[in-house]
């Protein structure tokens, strides 16, 4: 895999819902930044706990889309740092509010070994029913969508 | 394997959407394979089935010439090629546009498109298109109504 298909690989892989590749693009610690989406802070923890929380949360939309843009890479003292724009679109037929959340922003990831080793999402703007998340949660806990054939 | 191989293929996945906008259909004929693996299941039910280039493209210029305007946005492109044959991943957002539509102008399709390919004397051709859908906005009356 070369270094620029690492994130579209990834985004694919997550709106596939196809954990053993979503995990084969990370290290075994990430650092991630999610704060311009949820608040709190930076943190790292084992790839693990990061995918045990996608887990809880992407199965229980209908269907996911990363739309990612060109990838830029560029060469750091400890790696390759990545950037690419995305908009992701999250789907849940019938809910309350609307049934989309647009989530559209910037991913910076380092790489090392071709692997992720950091993971920040720069958030330009949301759109759509933002209470779209925490009923995916439910949802995933109840009756979480199986990954298409 | 060339190394010219994986720009091949991602040449004719940008030439796809690019002819399709630009009503290109000698265009988009030529980068399509005689016969064609074809499952839009997804967006318009039935059953997947097998059409020639000639049908599809008799399909893709049906709609096209109803509507103003159509943008295929395809990112993401992701080739894996074994060989003579190749598959792609990709993702898509394509937006169709007809001024005249009652309930609306735009109709969008989010989703991801899997295309098979196989190299010939010269190019890359598809031989396999499907699309799983997984968000659409706006009004189908676009492209399916008055």
């Amino acid at each position: 895999v070369s270094d620029a298909d690492v994130l579209p690989r990834m985004l694919h892989a997550i709106d596939a819902l196809d954990w053993p590749a979503v995990r084969a693009a990370f290290a075994g610690q990430v650092r991630v930044d999610y704060t311009s989406l949820s608040g709190g802070e930076p943190e790292t923890l084992p790839v693990g706990d990061l995918m045990a929380r996608w887990q809880g949360l992407l199965p229980g939309f209908d269907a996911t889309q990363h739309l990612s843009g060109p990838v830029l890479l560029t060469d750091e003292d400890a790696g390759v740092r990545a950037d690419t724009h995305v908009r992701g679109y999250h789907h849940l037929r019938g809910a309350d509010g609307g049934e989309t959340w647009g989530v559209y922003g910037h991913y910076t990831a380092r790489l090392a070994d071709g692997k992720i080793t950091e993971l920040t999402l720069q958030v330009f703007y949301q759109e759509g029913n933002f209470g779209l998340p925490a009923l995916a949660v439910e949802r995933a806990a109840i009756s979480p969508r199986r990954p298409a054939g | 394997m060339s190394e010219q191989d994986p720009a091949a293929v991602r040449d004719t996945i940008s030439r796809y959407g690019r002819f399709i906008d630009d009503r290109d259909w000698d265009g988009l004929a030529s980068i399509l394979a005689d016969s064609i693996r074809f499952d839009f299941t997804s967006l318009w039910g039935g059953e997947p089935e097998r059409v020639t280039g000639i049908e599809l493209v008799g399909r893709w210029r049906g709609m096209s010439e109803r509507l103003d305007a159509t943008q295929h946005l395809i990112t993401g492109v992701l080739p894996e090629i074994d060989g003579e044959t190749a598959t792609v991943v990709a993702s898509l957002m394509a937006v169709h546009r007809r001024a005249s539509a009652t309930g609306g102008p735009l109709w969008t399709v989010g989703g991801t498109y899997r295309f098979g390919l196989r190299r010939t004397a010269d190019r890359w051709v598809i031989d396999g298109l499907s699309l799983r859908v997984a968000w659409v906005e706006g009004n189908q009356a676009v492209v399916s109504g008055g």
